[in-house]
């Protein structure tokens, strides 16, 4: 059994009268390591999944079961602990707290789980140098770049050390170039690297809600998702640009292009 | 078009527009109920026999009111301007002209504006019957008073929400031509931290901790501690310029206090990671901190204006006891009489049908007439007091430095060496001596700490043995010489009346009928030597015939005013300037939601992040509400050497209902924000 498993998740909103599925028997599952990416179009339903696998919203009916924890079973504190100690999050607008310097942001998450400071120093640190913001430490989020803000939310989600990182549209914000540089910061925090030469303990699995096909990119597998359900899976076998390609072609035949429709309709 | 606009942006600012309309209610209600007072003759005809024109003091309270809400009116625009910037700023950009914005915003204004006024006129005109009814009550006056309306009240309440009206739309005129459209888009940027290198806050801090305790230690007993501050500065130090350099530097310290030393203070926690990284700590330590530098301005004056109205409430109780202090609370309706006059006041009493029991004879030297003098024993200044004024021993001890600046005509300085002195007290006091020795009951008598007077008196009160006599700690000490000549010129015996019940106003002022042909006058090149001229019924009254239920009653009449409006007033101002904190707080709310949303993304509590709002909210009211109490403690310790035996039930009374107003306003800030911050 991997890391997360989602089995049947169905998610309904809206009233009686204008019910909105969202999620439509949806059934997932990701091994430890995994750095998977989930796309589809603009009311696919791919945050309210991420929401749905990472706590942050609960399933109409469905069973998520996340690091061996069935997610119906926890409630309030208990809820909060898990996602303290467990979960990471990225989300698109970095969502810092613009108070607090860099190194307090980064050190929140340890603040709240009372770690003592020697230790709190010493993860700040340690994440500090795999995101290059050791020289940042003391400046406040609104003083900085967006790459660079991105990377310290990256960095607070990291300090953890949790099991698993989600990260809704992280590239969003940014452009191409910072986008580029924080994504491989994601990769060499997947594969456990620090640098080419050092690593850390455990590497770490990710699960990306994007819509850009250079993002996702990254990614070692893709869920394509479209109403609710998965549409497809992609899964990188090749090199980046390859990869590349293939999604695209896959979001072109989400949308009825692509050329595995122009095939069908050929035949 | 922008009308329907206006009453939109008033329905979506719900907030920010009910606390405008509370407050311009409020402060229009107590406005235009002075105005009614003002001019109903039915209430000011009653007032008229204790002060003088009370149309034009009903007036200008009605005008203080008016300044108030003029004052909080500026300040509340200046947030609403701040709040709306970036919404005018996208309107500007969509092509509206700025004339047009100005309409618009005022014209929002205005919606708001009107509602209150309407408000504020339509319970005014309810509630003064009420208010009116309160303040007779508390002046001991009896009068019916009914519902009353005046069109001219109503037109000046008219023309004062014009002119702030026109005030606000002038303001905001000025605002709207400076502005930088890029900017407006922008929003204006809030500061995290202060330009100053921090060991240089921590000596500016340092001294600002000193200097506010420095100030709060001298301000405790001004009277007391002024000598340090002479010894310290090597020269004599006048009371009022010492008063003056305190409240400049508390201004200052508190206002450093709220800009630098308290972000520092928490900086300097941050230091200390093993203090600071707990929980949610250090959140809500960077809101706290990212709130005083954006708000030490806001902080600031409405610590003052706290103090101030805190001030105002409390020196009213303080004072009220000065009604009882200034009669005899025990023998409350007394009449203390000459021996010549004795038998028409007891003519007057058998006439009236009024019981009274008559004190022994009073064999006693009373000065009567307006006498000051300057005491010194020893050396040293002890008293400067007349024995028409009333002064605790308290007062003598503190008052004997300030009083070394007097020089001035008719007041005269003696100096005394022990085993010199005598020692005489004022009526009141000697009535208190003489139901001592009727009642064996000790009155209850504080002596100063001024070791010098304390011995020196109890050497020289032989007549009147302190503990037993000094009803109100009040006695000028004189040489055997000065005092041989009052005796002389002043040797009388007194009689006391203490009455069953109290007199009528048609029995007093028949009592003040008693003609005298004589009194006794000071000398004003002495001040010690007396003579006898012929004078007026009224001037003999005052003199020679003490009613002390009428002086009650003119007390009780001053300070009841003062009560009344201090309190009203107050309390106006106090919920202004609590919800004006509720309204900062609220919009720190709005920019607070995103953060509480990634907060427990990440797993924080929600049960954690109410308490913090708790916390921070506690810090924030808590240290406003605690410097409003240290600086009316101020005051009030400033103004208790004047009043004997303060009364301290009431001004608690008074202190615990502005409390709880604040603590209300205090909690549904705390719930509105932790409403929004949720949503």
């Amino acid at each position: 059994m991997g890391i997360l498993n989602a089995q049947h998740l169905i998610k309904v909103f809206g009233h009686r009268l204008s019910l909105t599925k969202a999620l439509n028997d949806f059934s997932l599952e990701v091994q430890a390591g995994e750095f998977v990416g989930i796309m589809g179009p603009s009311g696919a339903g791919k945050s309210t999944l991420l929401n749905v696998i990472s706590t942050i919203d609960r399933p109409t009916s469905g069973r998520v079961t996340l690091l061996g924890q069935d997610l119906r079973k926890l409630k309030g504190k208990q809820l909060a602990q898990f996602r303290r100690e467990k979960l990471g999050f990225i989300f698109q607008d970095f969502n810092l707290v613009d108070a607090l310097t860099v190194k307090e942001n980064i050190a929140l998450p340890l603040s709240l789980n009372h770690q003592p400071p020697a230790q709190i120093k010493q993860h700040v640190q340690a994440v500090s140098q795999i995101l290059g913001l050791q020289e940042l430490l003391t400046y406040y989020p609104l003083e900085l770049s967006v790459g660079q803000r991105q990377r310290i939310a990256a960095a607070r989600a990291l300090v953890t050390e949790p099991a698993i990182l989600f990260a809704d549209e992280p590239t969003g914000s940014l452009d191409s170039r910072a986008a580029t540089d924080f994504l491989q910061h994601l990769q060499r925090i997947n594969q456990g690297q620090i640098s080419d030469t050092a690593h850390i303990s455990t590497p770490t699995t990710i699960i990306m809600v994007t819509h850009d096909a250079f993002t996702a990119s990254f990614c070692k597998r893709i869920l394509f998702i479209k109403d609710g359900s998965l549409f497809a899976e992609l899964i990188r076998s090749s090199d980046r640009q390859t990869f590349f390609d293939q999604i695209i072609d896959m979001q072109a035949t989400i949308g009825g292009g692509g050329r595995m429709n122009a095939r069908q309709a050929r035949n | 078009m922008l009308g329907k606009l206006g009453i939109k942006s008033v329905r979506q600012n719900p907030m920010i527009h009910s606390i405008f309309i509370v407050i311009t209610a409020l402060s229009t209600m107590a406005s235009s109920d002075f105005l009614l007072m003002a001019a109903d003759p039915t209430l000011t005809d009653r007032f008229k026999p204790y002060f003088y024109y009370p149309d034009s003091v009903f007036r200008a309270f009605s005008t203080i009111s008016v300044l108030l809400l003029i004052a909080f009116s500026i300040y509340w625009n200046r947030l609403f301007m701040r709040h709306k910037l970036h919404t005018l700023g996208l309107l500007e950009l969509l092509g509206l002209r700025r004339l047009k914005i100005l309409i618009l915003i005022n014209g929002e204004i205005l919606i708001s504006q009107l509602i209150a006024t309407s408000i504020g006129i339509l319970t005014g005109l309810l509630f003064y019957k009420l208010l009116a009814m309160i303040l007779l009550k508390i002046c001991g006056l009896s009068t019916q008073i009914g519902f009353y309306f005046d069109w001219q009240s109503l037109l000046i309440t008219i023309v004062w929400t014009v002119l702030i009206q026109l005030l606000l739309a002038f303001f905001n005129g000025i605002k709207i031509r400076r502005w930088d459209t890029v900017k407006l888009t922008q929003g204006l940027a809030q500061k995290n931290d202060l330009k100053l290198p921090l060991i240089l806050r921590l000596f500016v801090g340092t001294i600002d901790l000193f200097l506010l305790g420095i100030v709060a230690w001298i301000s405790s007993n001004i009277y007391q501690h002024q000598g340090f501050v002479a010894e310290i500065l090597g020269r004599k130090v006048d009371l009022m310029l010492l008063d003056l350099g305190l409240l400049v530097f508390w201004i200052i310290s508190l206002w450093l206090l709220f800009a630098v030393t308290l972000p520092t203070l928490i900086d300097l926690v941050s230091l200390r990671p093993g203090l600071y990284f707990k929980g949610l700590k250090p959140f809500w330590l960077a809101e706290l901190k990212h709130w005083f530098i954006n708000n030490h301005n806001a902080m600031f004056g409405i610590s003052i204006f706290l103090g101030i109205s805190f001030s105002l409430l409390t020196t009213g109780s303080l004072f009220s006891r000065y009604i009882y202090a200034a009669t005899d609370d025990e023998a409350n309706f007394s009449i203390i009489s000459t021996a010549e006059k004795r038998p028409a006041i007891q003519k007057f009493l058998q006439k009236n049908n009024l019981t009274y029991d008559e004190t022994p004879p009073l064999p006693t030297k009373l000065i009567t007439a307006s006498y000051q003098l300057d005491s010194v024993v020893n050396g040293a200044s002890v008293s400067g007091a007349g024995p028409t004024m009333l002064l605790s021993t308290h007062t003598f001890h503190q008052i004997q430095r300030a009083n070394q600046r007097f020089g001035r005509r008719g007041y005269s300085k003696l100096n005394l060496a022990p085993g010199q002195v005598r020692l005489i007290i004022p009526q009141t006091g000697l009535l208190k001596h003489s139901q001592f020795q009727q009642t064996q009951h000790r009155p209850n008598v504080k002596l100063g700490s001024h070791p010098s007077f304390k011995r020196e008196v109890s050497q020289v009160s032989r007549q009147f043995p302190l503990n037993n006599s000094l009803a109100f700690q009040s006695a000028i000490i004189l040489t055997n010489r000065d005092y041989q000549a009052i005796k002389t010129h002043n040797a009388e015996t007194y009689y006391g009346f203490h009455l069953h019940q109290a007199l009528t106003n048609e029995q007093l002022l028949e009592l003040r009928q008693l003609n005298q042909k004589q009194r006794y006058r000071t000398d004003e090149r002495t001040g010690q030597i007396y003579e006898t001229k012929s004078t007026t019924a009224q001037t003999f009254y005052r003199t020679q015939i003490y009613s002390r239920q009428e002086t009650s009653m003119s007390n009780r009449i001053l300070v009841g005013v003062y009560i009344f409006v201090g309190v009203f007033v107050s309390l106006v101002f106090v919920v202004a300037m609590a919800q004006i904190i509720m309204l900062k707080r609220l919009i720190v709310a709005e920019t607070l939601r995103t953060d509480f949303m990634t907060l427990e993304k990440i797993g924080v509590p929600t049960a954690d992040l109410r308490r913090g709002v708790y916390v921070t909210h506690t810090v924030i009211f808590g240290l406003l509400y605690g410097f409003a109490i240290v600086e009316a403690s101020f005051v009030t310790n400033f103004i208790k050497t004047f009043v004997n035996n303060p009364n301290q039930l009431l001004m608690y009374g008074i202190l615990a209902l502005v409390t709880l107003i604040y603590s209300v306003i205090y909690l549904i800030t705390n719930y509105l924000f932790v409403r929004m911050v949720s949503n």
